[in-house]
């Protein structure tokens, strides 16, 4: 987690910020924790690639129960509406999507244009290793779990 | 009333948007809903509409060619095709204009930025219905 610069940290804690609070209307706090210290168990995500300038993978993971409290929280519904979980996965990929597309504003220069997949059903992190920045978010007392994984010099003019 | 065309693969998307523009002075417009551009030229080939509304990242047509593909329709070229992408910035803002965009939104949509947008196109009263 700490090769990754205090940039590149923070633009990504803002991009999963603001785009909970803005779609979801629900806060996002940075934990210092590592997703072992949470034993997530049973999580859905969502993955998306950035494709162009650089080749970046991000996995967005959360409990179902959170991902079903998100999915009310952006269709405005009481706490007893229940969603499929159809409609759960496609919260969570349109949130995975919004994510990547603010983080990659945040630190692509202005005249660098970037791509973004479609996002993907994703229910595991991906494999440890090098290259890989794990944020650990509480959203409502849940965990939020946002993975990156690739080499952003290129997005940051950086050969 | 306004008929309006939203087009994004996610449906959390799509009433989301739907719901921005309810607040932003649409709540009687009658909205049709897609999930890729080329549902989106199927409904307008039976169909008229005031506005279409597009995602950019789409399976089967993405929000791109569809913008192209409508502005090139004898019937459709003067709907307003409003983009929402979030992955704008300023080199795909200007190629989106220069393909005749109507304006280039940030996701996710705001009944604030959308008001501004949506302010004139209300005011021309210019419904197909």
């Amino acid at each position: 987690m700490s090769e990754w610069s205090l940039e590149i940290v923070e633009a990504l804690q803002e991009a999963v910020a603001e785009t909970m609070e803005s779609i979801a209307f629900m806060e996002a706090f940075p934990l210092e924790e590592s997703p072992a210290d949470t034993a997530p168990g049973d999580l859905l995500g969502s993955w998306i690639e950035v494709k162009n300038p650089v080749q970046v993978g991000l996995t967005l993971l959360v409990p179902p129960e959170l991902a079903m409290d998100i999915t009310r929280s952006i269709y405005g519904v009481d706490e007893d509406v229940m969603f499929s979980g159809v409609e759960a996965r496609d919260t969570l990929a349109e949130l995975v999507n919004i994510v990547a597309g603010r983080f990659m504003s945040k630190i692509t220069p202005a005249d660098l244009t970037f791509e973004l997949g479609l996002p993907e059903r994703c229910d595991v992190p991906p494999e440890a290793g090098g290259g890989v920045f794990v944020g650990v978010f509480d959203v409502e007392g849940a965990r939020l779990f946002l993975y990156v994984r690739g080499n952003l010099g290129e997005a940051r003019g950086q050969n | 009333m306004k008929r309006i065309i939203i087009a994004d693969d996610s449906g959390t998307a799509r009433m989301f948007i739907r719901r921005c523009f309810e607040i932003a002075g649409c709540r009687d417009a009658e909205f049709m809903e897609a999930s890729h551009g080329r549902q989106v030229l199927e409904i307008l080939e039976s169909q008229s509409a005031d506005i279409v509304v597009t995602d950019l990242n789409m399976p089967e047509m993405n929000g791109r060619e569809l913008l192209r593909r409508i502005k090139e329709m004898p019937g459709s070229r003067d709907i307003p095709v409003m983009v929402v992408t979030s992955a704008a910035n300023p080199e795909k803002v200007q190629e989106l204009e220069r393909m005749g965009a109507f304006a280039i939104l940030g996701k996710p949509l705001s009944p604030s930025s959308l008001s501004p947008v949506l302010k004139p196109l209300l005011a021309s009263g210019e419904d197909k219905s």
